[in-house]
């Protein structure tokens, strides 16, 4: 109780820090955001529209500390401010109507990814030095290797464009109206399905590599070797007595991953046309959309903190050692 | 044989029967094609789904402020929205819209919008002077929409009778024309009374005087539907319009030359190869000049205040590189007046009818000669106090094509014995240096308007110019000449064609002579469409609009050509 009484306070601290760094970062970077629209409009805007702009976005020039304690008033309102890329959508909209395609797209990939890679991680070390451990890591390896950007537009290419098996772009087919509609979902998964496919093809390795050489240590201690010579089942030596002790690595890295999710998959987005935060992301950092960059690197940052929280949980509950150590 | 014959007899028989039906409804068709066909026989113009892509655009948010100059969602000013007139921008005329006429007070000081009668909001209500009267005093009552700077130059709207508004200006203004009639979007004051901040108001459901009205509404995908209320007999033809959203050019491209999509304002590397050759009866482009990308020397600084060395900048420019390398042969190099050509051909003064640039490295070495500058041994030109003639060319790191546009120059320069050093720098640095003034030269656009008044007077009029260290609008280059003033002065206090044109070939004139800045090429717009489903798109013959998909309100009067083939 006591060890996550300490980590909880560990865990304030590093929200703080988190909060003022996305405040201090975003202005520490020269630029304006209306000078980028106009440069982003070339020729099509007059510049003197430039003065209005100012006002319209509301850019301020009073002292940083003045900012950051009004930054600070804000958010305790949950007032995250209004967007100047989608000017003058507020960022809570913004996030509210992006976040859900992220997380239901990467986080599905990310669990798919994390348990076929450990299972696969888990059998090919079991059955060391057979063809299936021979091919199987390399190729994969191999898969990942490739850059992704690369990697998935080849497959949207031939999968997608060439053979007409997939979906080309969107998170939906744009004749259907988005709702809880059974059309609607079949739709949604009909055009997750590419997208999952490469973002699991090309993280699977990292998953099926990291289990496969904790695994390999673990199959060489004496409990194993005890438990074989008890004469217990296969499955249960190699699940409970030697994947059990192999997967902490595993889940601290699983965790980070699954607080990374809320990021988003920006290439990802970018090659299927695919709805998310990363997209808004590259085009907050674009438009220097202050308010848009605090809003989304605040959900990150809460979500990579508690995604390392349950880590610690997880932890406790998985290793008897951390329970009796730190308490 | 029995069995098989009667049967084939009874099949027969069943036959015949099916073939006098099919007989009898074929008649009865024709019949009916016949009476419908003479009466109108434009029937199957009407209908069907247009679907257009005017950039990668990524998510949307249901915004149809249209003051959020570029965040507002496409469609929103021109399809729903609409201005009292239309300016063509391809050839310079003007089409009566909301107002049916205008008139100017004699000394150019007021206007007098005549606003078409019978025309109603889509929900109904008439449309009348009260309308463009509060639209007018909300951008007074909020600066932060006044993008255009209107009430600058206005000082008093008002409505004498419904179908009459008077706007009163500070000086002679021609040109405020524009930005009043062609770039101000009418709103309903009895919607928009009651909303409290226009600056950050969303608009989620538009009510407008437009030929369409707002359907559905997803971050994917906006669909607008004809408009019943709409002013126009007959129009328009399209039922419905679809902007589905795409993160970048790749997934539209695929559409596209699936034949999915059919209205687009991509950059596309190679055009011909990925779209126009696909399908070479029904997929076209057409990337007409807009403006002109120039290079802008800092005239208030030495060495580019000597017009021999602006000159010999000039003329050591390989333009054709620029158009065949820099940019994929889309934007072919620029007119020496930086009229946009064939845009501004009306007011091309005759002498320069048939002038243009050439490369000549000889020229530039004898007008460097001429004006006291000896080449070094390192091929570098110095001036009579040894100063040699080195200096910095601006360009934002990252904007690929200009970058590249920017090392053929500096190769040029450097063969013609000038050391320019290419420095691409970050976009925030860039234009700093631009506005306040600390630049040598630099590669830039130009803001360009219905006439070539807009681009020379945001270019060459002391009044958006400022000393260095101060900001400066447009004028970056920091040409301030009392002569060139003049003539702006004059085309934009002067009410007959003839004064205008005076004062628009007085300006042709100085750009040829005293190169104040050096146009390069022409920047492109992007529009590459599909006649497979509908026709009537403007294109190099018919140029009646600016052609791109992101162009406002010029999308509507596209729309409104369009039908289905």
């Amino acid at each position: 109780m006591q060890h996550l009484l300490r980590r909880s306070g560990f865990y304030l601290v590093a929200l703080w820090a988190s909060i003022t760094l996305n405040f201090l970062i975003p202005r520490l970077v020269p630029g304006n955001p209306a000078q980028v629209l106009i440069a982003r409009l070339q020729g099509r805007i007059d510049p003197r529209a430039e003065h209005a702009m100012e006002i319209a976005f509301g850019i301020s020039h009073a002292s940083l500390w003045n900012q950051y304690l009004e930054y600070l008033g804000n958010l305790a309102h949950g007032n995250l401010g209004i967007s100047i890329t989608y000017f003058p959508t507020p960022v809570a909209t913004v996030i509210r109507q992006d976040l859900p395609w992220t997380l239901t797209l990467m986080g599905t990939a990310v669990v798919i990814s994390f348990v076929s890679g450990t299972l696969l991680g888990i059998i090919v070390a079991w059955r060391r030095g057979s063809r299936l451990d021979a091919l199987l890591p390399p190729a994969l390896t191999f898969l990942s290797a490739i850059p992704y950007f690369w990697l998935a537009l080849i497959i949207l290419y031939v999968l997608g464009f060439v053979l007409n098996w997939f979906p080309l772009s969107g998170g939906y087919a744009l004749s259907i109206e988005p709702g809880w509609t059974p059309d609607f979902l079949l739709s949604a998964v009909q055009h997750a399905l590419l997208p999952a496919f490469t973002i699991v093809i090309s993280s699977i390795a990292g998953w099926l590599l990291g289990m496969r050489n904790a695994m390999m240590t673990t199959l060489g201690e004496d409990y194993v070797l005890m438990a074989r010579a008890k004469g217990l089942s296969e499955q249960r030596v190699m699940l409970t007595y030697a994947a059990r002790n192999a997967i902490l690595p595993n889940i601290t890295g699983f965790a980070l991953s699954l607080g990374f999710v809320v990021g988003g998959a920006l290439l990802t987005e970018i090659v299927f046309s695919y709805p998310g935060i990363g997209f808004a992301l590259l085009q907050a950092v674009q438009n220097s959309d202050y308010a848009l960059l605090q809003g989304i690197f605040l959900i990150i940052a809460v979500a990579v903190l508690g995604a390392n929280f349950l880590a610690d949980l997880m932890y406790v509950a998985l290793d008897p050692r951390v329970r009796q150590e730190r308490s | 044989m029995i069995p098989r014959s009667t049967s084939s007899y009874g099949s027969l028989y069943v036959r015949g029967k099916v073939f006098a039906l099919i007989s009898l409804l074929l008649v009865l068709v024709t019949l009916l094609a016949a009476c419908g066909g003479p009466s109108n026989p434009s029937t199957s113009r009407y209908g069907g789904t247009l679907t257009m892509v005017p950039g990668p655009t990524g998510d949307y948010t249901r915004n149809f402020n249209v003051f959020a100059t570029g965040s507002v969602l496409n469609g929103a000013q021109g399809l729903v929205y609409e201005t009292l007139l239309f300016f063509n921008r391809e050839d310079g005329s003007v089409k009566p819209w909301l107002a049916s006429s205008y008139q100017f007070s004699s000394d150019a000081t007021s206007i007098t919008f005549n606003l078409r009668p019978g025309v109603q909001w889509s929900d109904g209500k008439p449309f009348t002077s009260a309308d463009v009267v509060f639209t007018l005093k909300m951008i007074h009552d909020h600066p932060a929409v006044d993008y255009s700077g209107l009430w600058n130059v206005i000082t008093s709207v008002s409505a004498p009778d419904n179908h009459t508004v008077i706007v009163k200006l500070k000086q002679p203004s021609v040109p405020i024309l524009w930005y009043l009639g062609g770039q101000t979007y009418i709103l309903p004051q009895h919607l928009w009374s009651s909303v409290s901040n226009p600056v950050t108001y969303t608009n989620p459901d538009p009510v407008g005087t437009g030929p369409y009205v707002l359907k559905s509404f997803t971050p994917q995908l906006y669909v607008f539907d004809r408009n019943p209320h709409f002013w126009q007999p007959g129009k328009p033809y399209i039922n419905e319009i679809r902007y589905p959203s795409f993160n970048s050019n790749t997934s539209a491209d695929l559409l596209l030359s699936q034949g999915a999509v059919d209205w687009t304002g991509l950059f596309t590397p190679d055009v011909n190869k990925t779209f126009a050759n696909r399908d070479p009866a029904h997929n076209h482009y057409w990337f007409p000049p807009n403006n002109v990308v120039t290079l802008y020397p800092n005239v208030a600084k030495y060495p580019f205040n000597v017009l021999a060395v602006r000159q010999a900048i000039s003329a050591a420019i390989d333009r054709n590189k620029l158009y065949r390398i820099g940019e994929n042969g889309y934007e072919p190099p620029s007119h020496p007046t930086a009229l946009v050509l064939p845009a501004n051909q009306g007011t091309l003064s005759p002498n320069y009818a048939n002038a243009s640039f050439t490369m000549n490295t000889a020229r530039a070495a004898s007008l460097l000669e001429r004006a006291g500058f000896k080449k070094g041994s390192d091929g570098i030109y110095v001036d009579r106090n040894g100063k040699r003639l080195a200096f910095n060319l601006n360009v934002v790191s990252g904007w690929t094509d200009w970058v590249t546009d920017c090392q053929i120059m500096a190769s040029n320069l450097q063969a013609a014995g000038m050391d320019v050093k290419v420095n691409a720098i970050s976009y925030n640095s860039y234009y700093s240096a631009l506005q306040m003034g600390s630049f040598d030269t630099a590669i830039s656009w130009t803001t360009t308007g219905p006439t070539p008044y807009y681009l020379y007077n945001s270019m060459l009029g002391t009044t958006n110019t400022a000393p260095i260290g101060q900001q400066a609008t447009s004028n970056w280059e920091r040409w301030s000449d009392p002569a060139t003033d003049r003539f702006l002065q004059q085309y934009a206090s002067s009410l007959g064609s003839t004064e205008q044109q005076q004062a628009l070939s007085g300006i042709q004139k100085i750009m040829v002579e005293q190169l104040p800045t050096i146009p390069l090429i022409y920047g492109a717009t992007w529009y590459e469409y599909s006649t497979a489903r509908f026709v009537g798109w403007p294109d190099q013959q018919h140029p009646y609009a600016v052609p791109a998909p992101y162009a406002a309100p010029d999308e509507e009067i596209v729309v409104l050509n369009l039908h289905q083939v």
